[in-house]
């Protein structure tokens, strides 16, 4: 569906069905330089599951307009307008990787509009590395690669997928490609500058779950792992031979370790 | 270091990894029509397309999965179908893209039976198209129209030879804002990444190099991911919602990969041209050694080139990487490693000579194929190009005297010397 925020087109995945009155909300957050297509593996198994389904483009991400957002803290800013604008009271967040960044920001500011979040591949914090900053300000194709490259386990590396005759590696690489030039360094310095996560993680007050990946070299399991004991009412699944990537690399495990958590209340 | 594996690894690795129950190193072949649903639900979600998996052999099966992920890989796309043969492949972007009132530039260098479905069988279904000269750049600019889907071109074109300035080609499609696709059977990824130039879909024959073992005949579309259908509204089978899968946009859900989806979602649902599980593993195995086998056509071809100039039976030799061949600079540029291993000759004393040339080899086989690890001659006027009219023969580079050549891996003395005899032979038929 399309909509306007701020004077900017918004876009945002229902997962392929019409929002039903009445059914929970799931909103997909996806992380730096990514776009709603990394949930395509999700957005349609839990909008024909039962659930009211919206995978966000952050603005100047595949095909929302707009400026990408300077802040972790601006962008739960803006999930808040789009939550008020579609008139969504309250919903489950699931956030990969910087997604997850914006979960505890927005859980922290509106408690009372998050009802869980699901943490995907994530940490309490993103210290990006200024070197892979400084390559994503000046040469952004090199960045995306390395990216990718870091991004994606070694099933992935080795071109294997669940959805028949795709790429991990293309998919990823073209993905970034559809994003406004300049919103991966935007996203990774938002990263960077988000430094409270652990502080509020130890706050959050809603159920959480944490599905960490044990090769993730882009937010190493040890870090995701000090986010999960940091919440106080959280479930915790690592895959150990999933990547970064793992709404794309193990999809059926973790819309698994999703439904399961959902039907545990 | 790169980011990625190699190609000469992908060749081998790409698309698969060993199943955690037995651990079965070669790629399993699943020779089966259709999978087991794990409950009602899993039945639903397949065909919502919610998740992946396998649902019936027609549209996917794990063995050709294998398949299309490794051409996926090694050609640096982001997505990749496999299909019953090359004509399925050209036919399925050919559908999926163009609709009835709708138009296609080609080049006019290409096999024939590319050109007979562009030419005489998809105009019945109200798609024209136009075709040019591969070095006629300004004409392929010229005959873009308002209606124009796509550009279709081969990289080295069948039989002339000809090498196409497809970064030229590329910049004129890019400015119309359609999209470029190309048959890249006889360069393989081994010697050109079309993706890398720009090109957005590309077609094999995988019958040919990429199998290379002339035991299995099939094909494969590889979506390059890197053009934004969204842009206009001239691709409205990708960018309108869908007649099923409740009104699915492609673009909008699967972004670089749209076209992909809807070749599953349609072009295999209703048409229906799927690989067997049983050529898709043949095939793979052919992949497996492309690398090591294309070394060894590039450096046969290039003997044979020199040997056939030598040879006073021989009236012209044509190949790209000849000084004398039109493309000789496009060639340099484009195909470093190699410009492929056809080559094409005259012999002395015309029809006759070339017939008993061609009945006269031994080593070499006669037949319709190219690209096998055994060495092929063919004399195109009389067999794959008898449908082609003369004057598109004379467009496409063809004389009546041509041998086509297409170089394997023997020892290339026992090619030479089969090559001597033969022209003995065909010395005396016209003494
Ligand atoms: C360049 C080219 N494209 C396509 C084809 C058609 O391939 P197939 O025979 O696999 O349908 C051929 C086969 O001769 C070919 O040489």
């Amino acid at each position: 569906m399309k909509f306007r925020i701020n004077g900017a087109q918004v876009y945002a995945s229902t997962g392929g069905r019409e929002h039903v009155d009445g059914q929970p909300w799931l909103i997909f957050l996806h992380g730096a330089g990514a776009s709603h297509l990394v949930w395509s593996q999700q957005s349609r198994s839990f909008a024909y599951g039962g659930f009211n389904v919206l995978a966000l483009d952050f603005p100047g991400h595949n095909l929302s307009e707009g400026v990408p957002l300077p802040s972790v803290e601006k962008q739960a800013e803006w999930l808040k307008a789009v939550m008020d604008h579609i008139g969504v009271a309250t919903a489950t967040l699931v956030g990969h990787s910087q997604g997850g960044l914006v979960s505890l920001a927005m859980a922290d500011k509106y408690p009372e509009k998050v009802e869980r979040i699901v943490f995907v591949a994530t940490a309490a914090a993103i210290p990006v590395n200024e070197k892979l900053i400084e390559t994503a300000e000046t040469s952004e194709p090199v960045a995306k690669s390395s990216m990718t490259a870091w991004g994606l386990g070694p099933d992935a590396h080795h071109f294997e997928n669940s959805v028949p005759g795709f790429s991990q590696v293309g998919n990823g690489l073209r993905t970034m490609d559809l994003n406004q030039e300049g919103a991966l360094p935007a996203d990774l310095k938002a990263c960077a500058a988000f430094e409270n996560g652990l502080e509020i993680a130890g706050r959050i007050s809603c159920p959480t779950l944490c599905v960490l990946a044990g090769k993730d070299r882009m937010t190493p399991l040890k870090f995701g792992k000090k986010l999960a004991e940091a919440l106080p009412d959280n479930r915790l699944h690592v895959l150990e031979h999933s990547g970064h990537t793992i709404p794309g690399e193990a999809p059926l495990e973790l819309n698994q370790f999703m439904r399961d958590f959902f039907n545990k209340e | 270091m790169s980011d990625f594996y190699d190609i000469d690894t992908m060749a081998l690795h790409a698309g698969h990894v060993p199943d955690k129950e037995f651990g079965s190193r070669a790629v399993p072949i699943h020779q089966t029509t259709s999978y087991m649903f794990k409950d009602s639900r899993h039945a639903a979600a397949l065909y919502n397309m919610e998740e992946g998996g396998h649902l019936y052999t027609r549209i996917s099966n794990p063995t050709v999965a294998v398949l299309e992920q490794r051409v996926a890989a090694m050609e640096g796309g982001v997505a990749c179908t496999a299909c019953a043969s090359g004509m399925a492949a050209l036919h399925l972007v050919t559908t999926m893209l163009a609709s009835a009132g709708d138009h296609i530039v080609s080049t006019a260098q290409l096999y024939g039976a590319n050109i007979n479905l562009l030419k005489n069988t998809m105009p019945r279904f109200g798609v024209e198209t136009s075709f040019v000269h591969g070095r006629d750049l300004d004409g392929i600019r010229k005959a873009i129209k308002e209606n124009t889907k796509f550009v279709f071109c081969e990289l080295i074109g069948n039989p002339g030879l000809d090498v196409l300035d497809i970064d030229a080609v590329v910049k004129i499609a890019d400015e119309a804002g359609i999209p470029v696709v190309m048959d890249a059977t006889f360069c393989t990824p081994y010697l050109f990444k079309p993706i890398d130039h720009g090109v957005s879909v590309i077609t094999h024959s995988l019958t040919k190099w990429m199998g290379g073992h002339g035991v299995a005949i099939g094909g494969a579309v590889v979506d390059g991911g890197n053009f934004n259908w969204g842009k206009s509204d001239k691709f409205p089978t990708l960018t309108a919602p869908h007649y099923a899968l409740d009104g699915i946009v492609f673009w909008e859900e699967y972004g670089p990969a749209a076209l992909t989806m809807r070749i599953r979602a349609e072009g295999m649902y209703n048409f229906g041209p799927s690989l067997s599980p049983m050529n898709a593993f043949h095939l793979l195995q052919g992949i497996e050694t492309l690398p090591l086998r294309m070394e060894k056509h590039i450096s046969n071809a290039r003997a044979m080139v020199e040997y056939l100039k030598g040879h006073e039976m021989v009236s012209w030799v044509k190949h790209p990487e000849l000084p004398d061949h039109p493309d000789h600079e496009t060639a340099k540029r484009l195909l470093p490693k190699g410009a492929g291993s056809m080559i094409g000759f005259g012999v002395k004393g015309g029809r006759e000579a070339g017939a008993a040339f061609i009945e006269n080899v031994q080593v070499a086989s006669h037949l319709a194929n190219v690209g096998d690890a055994k060495t092929l001659v063919i004399h195109p006027a009389s067999t794959t190009h008898s449908h082609i009219s003369a004057e598109d023969m004379k467009a496409g580079g063809l004389t009546e005297d041509m041998i086509r050549l297409s170089v394997g891996l023997e020892s290339i003395d026992d090619l030479k010397a089969d090559f001597n005899q033969a022209f003995r032979s065909a010395a005396r038929a016209v003494a």
